[in-house]
């Protein structure tokens, strides 16, 4: 036996309650399913609730002119049936504002929707559009193009840029990447824009020297060194035919890779990765060639010693005046070694703590007066070596980059000065450029650390 | 602090617009003895009395005629539709006799159109429509559509005070919803002096540099819900409330295009027929050159609104989908 509750329906959304009208069976009468059972009136329309089941009206618990809310239960049937309605949807209930308020009830419900059912129809990368995936390869969208003409990247260098965009197309983030590396190598070496202020203005003093009468002059005895200097180099310039040869080198690749590597090498090496060692290299690889042996030797007369080692002698400025350390059988270093090497002369000699022996037998020197401001010069060779090769400072210069265009470019000037009695001027330009090739084009990868 | 709801700052602009105006009064269905079905004219017959607040039979193209009737010879009257579905009773009189005098040189419309819209009720197919796009190829109207308590009562004070038809949706899931949930942007302070909101300019909600969302209504929210979450993932959108969709704000679309130059359109309108097709033409004929992406549009999809609140809630626009879509046009 089961009971069956009369429940009051609701007969619209905006109806509240509805009157009883009259009962048509009374308690203890049977029923059948689908049979009228009472009407009732809501503020719209008369209607008859029927009974769900067969059974027997065994209770009304409303009774006749009543008002009941919707959802009341009106009366009980007893049924040996299981009912198989569904259950009424009350949830709404509780979103009803009383009555008297709003006629019509907007219910505040939460503002935002998620759906476990996802549309994706209307994102860019719904598969179901037809273009083709090859398209995108070549792709450069309006905003893109803009951007490459406004940073005046070149088709050569736009074919080496990489597509990370959708498909693989180029996308703007792909173009100012670039544009950003490309900066970075330019920056490193600064434009220095004449700027003349209040504050950097070069006072001339007009008035004679103040000094002790009796002093307007010092005569002093020449130091050791630079006795020594001086000797040298009255024999260097009287005795021997010396030429320099002069060519420019674009140092864009190798500033670019020091600056994305100074920091790593530091931390893991403890030394700097400096252009003295890096244009050595250079010097070092361009020498091994068997075509360029006459630049390693040593001349004494007429006789001209062709080394087959490299001692690189590393000129030094130091407040004693020039000292030349030599780093032995130089070729024979790898980069770590020679980085290390160059730096420990270089500091003691500074401190005049070389030894003996360690400013002798060099087979070839090489100059880097860069940091003193000067572009260029033409050094004179050390007796009895034959050749000396200087480099002055990076200066940003406008160049051709193509055909039609100019560029910015940090350039550094090598010099390369040789005895013509030993090498021509032709062997001597091949060997110049040689070495600006190693430099321009040094595979950085095989420099290990 | 903006305490007031959304239907507040409504029944406040039309009070304050019947105090100052005497020519303006209210028109429609239970409006003045019922105090109106969402009741937001509740306390106006009281006050203003029949001639102000009438009570109409249920004939939408009788009283819209009668109305526009009554504002060319001079008065300035405020038709509620009860719902927003209604008006298509009333088409005729607006397109023709309301919205085309102007160049007929018929005299002048000074009417506003009152529609609560929009979805998400469980209101079914007749009481949830978007109905600005029905008026949308349509010279000669206004339409404005206010997402926050802020924009809807300085809207309708600008709606009242103009000369033209203006069509002004009430969206009703806005009605009576605690602005002190919503986000910083829709909270703005309604000030107690009189103030108005231009109609034809549209409002940044929050500035970004990655992607521009274009949109209107209800799905503001869902916009800000979803700029918030992309902002945390390390990119900006610009949100921007569209608030009126006669005359569109067409400088501010192309400006925030110009930054970006990623669009996404989105709407509680169907996304076919929405107003999203024409900005986003508009966008490919005039910013062509600062695209990045083509413009993305997300509306509901092409069929009535549904009853059944599950299917109601697919039918709608989803912040799922939002998303999706946004990081998708930012990887592009």
């Amino acid at each position: 036996m089961f009971e069956e509750q009369i429940q009051m329906p609701r007969m619209g959304t905006s109806v509240h309650e509805s009157t009883i009208l009259s009962w048509k069976k009374s308690e203890g009468d049977k029923v059948r399913k689908g049979e009228p059972i009472l009407s009732a009136e809501s503020d719209k329309i008369e209607f008859e609730i029927e009974s769900t089941v067969d059974g027997v009206l065994k209770t009304i618990l409303k009774e006749s002119n009543s008002v009941v809310p919707v959802g009341s239960i009106l009366g009980i049937i007893v049924t040996e049936n299981r009912p198989e309605k569904p259950e009424i949807d009350d949830s709404n209930q509780e979103n009803l504002p009383n009555s008297n308020e709003q006629i019509w009830a907007a219910p505040v419900a939460p503002l935002d929707l998620e759906s476990e059912e996802i549309p994706s129809t209307n994102s860019i990368k719904n598969p179901s559009k037809k273009s083709s995936k090859t398209s995108y390869l070549n792709f450069l969208s309006p905003k893109v193009r803009k951007l490459i003409a406004q940073h005046k990247i070149s088709d050569a260098k736009l074919s080496e840029i990489v597509g990370t965009g959708f498909n693989g197309r180029i996308s703007s983030k792909d173009i100012l990447d670039f544009v950003n590396q490309r900066n970075k190598i330019q920056n490193s070496v600064k434009y220095e824009d004449l700027y003349v202020s209040e504050n950097n203005l070069v006072n001339i003093n007009f008035s004679p020297i103040e000094i002790d009468s009796l002093k307007k002059e010092s005569h002093e005895e020449l130091s050791v060194t630079r006795k020594k200097i001086a000797k040298n180099l009255l024999i260097s310039s009287t005795t021997i035919p010396q030429v320099t040869l002069f060519l420019d080198i674009d140092m864009s690749r190798i500033i670019s890779w020091r600056e994305s590597n100074k920091k790593g090498f530091k931390s893991r090496h403890n030394l700097n990765l400096s252009y003295t060692t890096i244009i050595s290299i250079g010097i070092i690889s361009a020498i091994r060639m068997p075509i360029y042996k006459t630049f390693n030797a040593i001349f004494r007369e007429t006789k001209l010693e062709i080394k087959r080692y490299i001692n690189l002698g590393i000129a030094t400025d130091t407040k004693n005046g020039l000292i030349v350390p030599v780093i032995k059988d130089a070729d024979s270093l790898s980069f770590i070694e020679l980085s290390q090497k160059i730096e420990d002369v270089t500091k003691r000699a500074k401190t005049n703590s070389l030894d003996p022996g360690e400013t002798n037998d060099a087979t070839i020197t090489f100059t880097n007066f860069g940091h003193t401001g000067a572009s260029s010069g033409n050094p004179l060779i050390n007796p009895p070596q034959v050749s000396i090769i200087g480099t002055g400072k990076i200066n940003s210069k406008v160049i051709p980059i193509n055909q039609t265009e100019i560029g910015i470019r940090p350039i550094m000037n090598l010099a390369l000065t040789f005895d013509h009695r030993i090498n021509d001027g032709a062997i001597a330009g091949k060997f110049a450029t040689t070495i600006k090739n190693n430099i321009e084009r040094m595979n950085l990868k095989q420099l290990e650390f | 602090m903006n305490n007031k709801t959304y239907s507040d700052a409504i029944r406040e602009a039309l009070w304050e617009e019947m105090e100052r105006d005497e020519n303006v009064y209210l028109i429609g269905e239970d409006i003045g003895l019922g105090g109106g079905a969402f009741y937001i004219t509740k306390g106006f017959h009281e006050k203003f009395g029949d001639l102000r607040v009438v009570d109409t039979p249920l004939s939408e193209a009788g009283f819209t005629g009668s109305a526009i009737g009554s504002s060319l010879a001079g008065l300035r009257p405020v038709v509620e539709f009860q719902f927003a579905d209604f008006v298509t009773e009333s088409f005729k009189m607006i397109v023709d006799f309301a919205a085309g005098n102007f160049f007929r040189k018929m005299g002048e419309v000074p009417i506003v159109f009152r529609l609560p819209a929009g979805a998400l009720t469980s209101a079914g197919p007749f009481h949830s429509q978007n109905p600005e796009i029905w008026f949308f190829g349509t010279p000669g109207i206004k339409i404005v559509a206010p997402s926050n308590s802020y924009d809807a009562k300085g809207l309708m004070k600008s709606a009242i005070r103009d000369n033209n038809p203006v069509i002004f949706i009430e969206y009703k899931k806005f009605y009576n919803y605690p602005t002190s949930e919503l986000p910083a942007p829709l909270r703005i302070e309604i000030p107690e002096e009189d103030y108005e909101v231009t109609i034809g300019k549209a409002r940044i909600l929050s500035e970004g540099k990655d992607i521009s969302l274009i949109t209107y209504g209800t799905t503001v929210l869902q916009a800000l819900k979803a700029a918030e979450q992309i902002s945390e993932e390390g990119a900006s959108v610009e949100v921007i409330d569209l608030r009126t969709i006669i005359p569109f704000d067409k400088e501010t679309i192309i400006d925030s295009v110009k930054k970006t130059g990623k669009i996404l359109f989105l709407h509680e309108a169907r996304k076919q027929g929405g107003i999203s097709g024409e900005l986003s033409s508009l966008i490919s004929e005039e910013a062509f050159e600062y695209l990045d992406a083509p413009p993305i549009r997300i509306g509901a999809i092409n069929t009535p609104v549904p009853l059944s609140p599950p299917l109601e809630k697919a039918y709608l626009p989803n912040t799922q989908e939002i998303l999706i879509a946004l990081r998708d046009l930012l990887e592009y």
